[in-house]
C-alpha cells in the first residue's frame, strides 16, 4: 500500500501556506489511532501540476482572495472527477470575507453550486463520532471572524462520495498546531480531521 | 344386430354428437368472449384505462366462465341415459321406451327386441332431432356463438373507423370528416421557435420535428390535430404534464413550453401511441473578457503611481456592460485582514466585441507596504432571460513590498533560507580540510596567520549555538536536546583546538558539531536562522497511543455505478438486441439515448443522431448501429499473446 502524504495546496492567489503545522498535527493523530502508513510531514504540491494527482487527500487555505487560473481550475476539476479528496478551508471563519466569497465563487464556476453536508452523514462518523455534525472550533466560540457557529459543511460529490469539502470553519486556525503542543490539551482537537482523511481514504 | 343394439348404437352416436356440439360452442364461445373484450380494451383505453387494463387481466377467468357454462348447459351429455331422457323429453312419443332400452333393465332379449321396435317406430315417425345431425351441430353451434362473433366483429369494426373514439371524446358527439386516425394526434406536428427578444434572431419554423434545437428560454410552440386535448399528455423528461390548449381559429391543439436548460426529450403521448421529440437547448456562451494589462503578475516597491488597465470583452450574441473589479488586501503584515472592493470604468456596450481602458491611481486605494491588488475584468451580456451571463478574466496580483529584506524574494513564499551558520560551518569546515591539506608546505607564521579568520569565525558559530541553548532553556526553566548540548560542546572544544592552531583535532569536533545539528535540524526542524519550518509528526513514536474512544462504521462497499458512456453502450445493445421490435418503440430508445448523450456525453450525439435518421427513413441500421457502437465501445481492443484455447507454440496435440 502507497504511503499517506498529506498534501497542502500552493494556488497562484492568496496565501496557500498559511497553516504551515497542520499537517504534523493531523498526522500525528493519524499515528496514534491508525496503522496506515504515513510521511511524518505534509509536502506542498501545486494545484495547477500534475503532481496533484499524486495526492489523494489535499488541503487548501488561506485568508486572500481566491482566483484560480484556469489551469488551476481544470486541474481541480479533473481531480475531483477522478476521485480525490479535496479540503478548502476558510481561514477568516468569514462569510462576507474575501476568502469565502471568492473560493465559493469559483467553486461555482468549476463545478455548479455547493450542497449542504447533512449532520448524520458518515463523515462525522466514519472514525471519531461526531454526534452534532462538524465540531466547534475555538475561535467560533470566542466570537472571532463573523461571529458565527458554521453548524454545517458544504460540499461536491460525485456518485454519492464527498469529492470536495468546503468548510467556514476555520479549521486551519484551529488545528494549526505543532503535535508537541497537543499534551496541554485534554481533547485533541484535530480528531475531525482524521475523519477527512479515513474517508478519503476507504470511500 | 339386434334392433336394439342397433338402437343403443344410435344412442351412443347422438351421445358423442351432443359432446361434439359442446366442445365446439364453448370453444367458439370463449375465443369469442377473448376477442370481444381485446377489442373492447382498445377501444376504452384512451377513455378509461384502468377499466381497458382490467379487461386484459379478466380475459382468462372469462374465457373459463364461459367453457364452463356452456359444460354445463349441455350436462345431459354425460352418459347414454342422461342422453336417453333428454331425447324422451324432445319426443315424447317414445313413452320412456328408450330410457328402458338405454338403463338395461330390460334383460328378456325378446322384451328388449319390442321396445328397439317401438323406438324404431316413434324415430320412423318423428325422427331425432335435427340438431343431431351433422349440419345440424354446425348450425346449433353458429347460432350460439353468432351474438357474440357479431358484437366482437362491431366493436372490430368501431376501433377501426374510429367512430366510437370520437363519439366519445369529440363534444356534441359528431365525428369530423377527414380526421386522423384517433391515437395519432401527435403523429403529425407543426410549430415555431421563438429565440429571446434579446437575440433579435427570427422565428424558426419546425415541420413535424424529431428534434429541437434552440436556446436556452427560446419559446416552442407545437400543433397537433385532433378536436380535444383529452387523453393527449405531453411532458419533459420526469417533469410535470405541460399544459394544453385548444388552438385558437383552427382545429387541433397547441402546446408552448420554454426550451429548458439541458437536452431532455418531450414525450407526447395518446393512448397507446408515443412519440419522443428531443429538445437540444443551445446555452448562450458565457462573454470572454481578456485581461491585456496588467499583463504579467507584479510587485512594486511604490504604493503611489498610475496603474494602467485594459481588457478585450467579447460575446456570442451581444455586449450588455464591463468594467474592472479590484479587490485591495491589506494587513497580511499586522494580521489584521481587511478587504475593499471597488469598480472601475463600468460601461455599457451595444456589440458584440469591444475594448475596455482605463488608467487609475495607486493613492487612490490607500496603499500600504505589505498590500496587494487584485485585478481582474467582468464583463455582462445582454441575456436577460437565462442570464445575465457573466465572463471573468484571469486575476493579476500586484503586491507592494515591505521594506524587509524577505521582500525581495519571489512572490511565491520560498522554502526556508539556507541558514547562513550553518552554512558558515559547512564552509568552515571545508575551509579548514583546505588548509589542513596545505599545512606541511606552509611556513610556520603562514599557517597561523590563515588559521586566525578561522579561529573568530569558530568563535562566532560558538556563540551562535550558546544562543540557541539559552533560547531553547528560557533561563534555565527547560530541559535543553540534549545534541544542542553536544554540538555546543563540539564547538567548545573546536574553538579551544583552533586557539592553539591544532586545525586536525578541531576538524574533528566540527564535525561532531555539524553533525549534531543537522541532526538536531531533521529531528526537530531548528533553523538556527530562528525561522521555523512546519512541524512534522513523530509518527513511530506515537503510534497507535491514541485513547479516545473510536467509533469507526463499518465500511460498505458502493455500488458499481457505470460511466454515461457505458450506460450508452449497455442500452445500444439493448437496441441492438431488439431490432425486430416496433419502429415507435426503436424511435424512443434512440431519442432518449440521444438525449442523454446530448447531456452528458456530447462527442455520442452525432452517432446516434445517425442513427435515428437511419430508422427514421428506413434505411439498413448496420452502419449506423456501427458507428455508434464505435464511438460508444471505442475501437477493438488487440491482446497481444495468445488467446485463451490457442496451442501452446510446438505442443503437438
Amino acid at each position: 500500500m502507497k504511503r499517506f502524504i498529506f498534501a497542502t495546496a500552493k494556488y497562484e492567489s492568496g496565501d496557500w501556506e498559511s497553516a504551515p503545522n497542520l499537517p504534523a498535527a493531523l498526522l500525528d493523530l493519524m499515528a496514534k489511532y491508525t496503522t496506515i502508513d504515513c510521511a511524518p510531514a505534509g509536502v506542498i504540491v501545486e494545484l495547477g501540476s500534475e503532481e496533484l494527482f499524486e495526492y489523494p487527500f489535499v488541503w487548501l487555505t488561506g485568508h486572500f482572495p481566491v482566483r484560480f487560473t484556469e489551469r488551476e481550475r481544470a486541474n481541480l476539476r479533473r481531480y475531483v472527477d477522478r476521485g480525490g479528496f479535496f479540503v478548502i478551508d476558510d481561514h477568516n471563519h468569514d462569510i462576507e470575507g474575501a476568502f469565502h466569497l471568492s473560493v465559493v465563487e469559483e467553486i461555482n464556476r468549476t463545478f455548479g453550486p455547493l450542497e449542504t453536508v447533512p449532520n448524520d452523514h458518515e463523515i462525522y462518523t466514519c472514525f471519531f463520532e461526531f454526534e452534532d455534525g462538524p465540531p466547534t472550533t475555538s475561535h467560533e466560540l470566542n466570537g472571532w471572524g463573523d461571529q458565527l457557529i458554521h453548524e454545517e459543511l458544504f460540499a461536491i460529490t460525485r456518485n454519492g462520495r464527498i469529492c470536495l469539502l468546503y468548510s467556514n470553519k476555520d479549521y486551519s486556525s484551529e488545528w494549526d498546531l505543532r503535535p508537541d503542543t497537543k499534551r496541554f490539551m485534554s481533547l485533541d482537537p484535530t480528531r475531525f480531521g482524521l475523519n477527512l482523511i479515513v474517508y478519503a481514504l476507504t470511500r | 344386430m339386434t334392433t336394439a343394439s342397433h338402437d343403443l348404437a344410435i344412442l351412443r352416436k347422438t351421445r358423442r354428437g351432443l359432446l361434439l356440439r359442446a366442445a365446439m360452442i364453448s370453444l367458439l364461445s370463449a375465443a369469442g368472449v377473448v376477442w370481444l373484450m381485446l377489442t373492447l380494451s382498445a377501444l376504452l383505453r384512451p377513455l378509461l384505462p384502468s377499466i381497458a387494463e382490467w379487461l386484459n387481466l379478466l380475459l382468462l377467468p372469462a374465457a373459463a366462465a364461459v367453457v364452463g357454462v356452456v359444460l354445463w348447459r349441455h350436462r345431459h351429455a354425460r352418459s347414454s341415459l342422461r342422453v336417453a331422457l333428454w331425447l324422451e323429453e324432445q319426443i315424447p312419443e317414445l313413452g320412456y321406451s328408450l330410457v328402458t332400452l338405454a338403463d338395461g333393465s330390460a334383460r328378456d332379449s325378446s322384451y328388449a327386441e319390442k321396445i328397439a321396435q317401438r323406438v324404431q317406430s316413434v324415430r320412423s315417425r318423428a325422427g331425432w332431432p335435427a340438431a343431431l345431425s351433422l349440419p345440424g351441430v354446425g348450425w346449433h353451434v353458429l347460432r350460439a356463438v353468432a351474438p357474440l362473433a357479431f358484437a366482437a366483429v362491431l366493436a372490430q369494426i368501431l376501433l377501426a373507423t374510429g367512430w366510437t373514439y370520437n363519439w366519445a371524446f369529440v363534444s356534441g358527439g359528431a365525428a369530423v370528416p377527414g380526421q386522423r386516425a384517433p391515437g395519432n394526434r401527435i403523429a403529425v406536428l407543426q410549430g415555431e421557435l421563438t429565440p429571446p427578444a434579446y437575440t433579435g434572431w427570427p422565428t424558426e419554423v419546425l415541420d413535424n420535428p424529431e428534434r429541437i434545437g434552440g436556446l436556452v428560454g427560446s419559446q416552442v410552440s407545437l400543433r397537433g390535430e385532433g378536436e380535444d386535448t383529452r387523453g393527449i399528455e405531453a411532458r419533459i423528461g420526469d417533469g410535470d404534464p405541460l399544459r394544453l390548449d385548444a388552438a385558437p381559429q383552427r382545429s387541433g391543439w397547441v402546446l408552448g413550453f420554454a426550451m429548458p436548460a439541458l437536452p431532455s426529450g418531450l414525450l407526447l403521448t395518446d393512448g397507446d401511441n408515443r412519440r419522443v421529440i428531443v429538445l437540444e437547448p443551445r446555452p448562450d456562451e458565457a462573454p470572454q473578457v481578456r485581461l491585456t494589462l496588467p499583463e504579467v503578475d507584479a510587485e512594486r516597491r511604490e504604493t503611489t503611481g498610475e496603474l494602467e488597465l485594459a481588457a478585450s470583452l467579447r460575446d456570442d450574441i451581444g455586449l450588455a456592460a464591463g468594467w474592472f473589479e479590484v479587490l485591495v488586501a491589506r494587513g497580511p503584515e499586522s494580521g489584521d485582514y481587511g478587504f475593499s472592493e471597488e469598480r472601475l470604468f463600468q460601461r455599457p456596450f451595444d456589440t458584440a466585441e469591444a475594448e475596455l481602458r482605463g488608467t487609475t491611481e495607486l493613492g487612490n486605494f490607500n496603499l500600504n507596504p505589505g498590500d496587494q491588488i487584485l485585478v481582474r475584468a467582468v464583463v455582462q451580456d445582454v441575456n436577460d432571460v437565462t442570464g445575465p451571463g457573466i465572463g471573468y478574466s484571469e486575476t493579476r496580483t500586484i503586491r507592494f513590498l515591505r521594506d524587509i529584506p524577505e521582500a525581495d524574494v519571489e512572490i511565491n513564499p520560498a522554502p526556508p533560507p539556507i541558514d547562513e551558520s550553518l552554512m558558515s560551518l559547512r564552509m568552515l569546515i571545508r575551509d579548514t580540510e583546505r588548509l589542513e591539506a596545505r599545512r606541511p608546505e606552509l611556513e610556520r607564521a603562514v599557517f597561523l596567520a590563515e588559521v586566525a579568520p578561522l579561529l573568530m569565525h569558530t568563535g562566532n558559530i560558538r556563540v551562535k549555538v550558546q544562543g540557541f541553548v539559552d533560547e531553547a532553556s528560557v533561563g534555565g526553566s527547560f530541559n535543553v536536546p540534549e545534541l544542542l548540548l553536544f554540538a555546543l560542546d563540539e564547538m567548545w572544544e573546536a574553538n579551544r583546538q583552533m586557539t592553539i592552531a591544532e586545525t586536525d583535532d578541531a576538524l574533528v569536533h566540527m564535525r561532531n558539531a555539524y553533525d549534531a545539528l543537522m541532526t538536531l535540524f531533521n529531528l526537530t526542524r531548528y533553523f538556527l536562522r530562528g525561522e521555523m519550518l512546519p512541524a512534522h509528526a513523530e509518527v513511530d513514536e506515537v503510534r497507535m497511543t491514541g485513547e479516545e474512544p473510536v467509533h469507526a462504521t463499518v465500511r460498505s462497499q458502493r455500488e458499481r455505478e457505470d460511466s454515461v458512456r457505458q450506460q450508452l453502450a449497455a442500452q445500444l445493445a439493448v437496441l441492438s438486441g431488439n431490432l425486430d421490435a416496433t419502429a415507435e418503440w426503436l424511435d424512443e430508445h434512440v431519442a432518449l439515448m440521444q438525449v442523454a448523450a446530448l447531456r452528458d456525453l456530447p462527442e455520442a450525439a452525432a452517432a446516434l443522431e445517425g442513427l435515428s435518421r437511419a430508422l427514421r427513413q428506413g434505411e439498413s441500421l448496420g452502419p449506423a448501429l456501427a458507428e455508434a457502437r464505435a464511438v460508444l465501445e471505442g475501437p477493438a481492443q488487440v491482446e497481444v499473446g495468445l488467446s485463451g484455447w490457442a496451442p501452446l507454440p510446438g505442443r503437438s496435440e
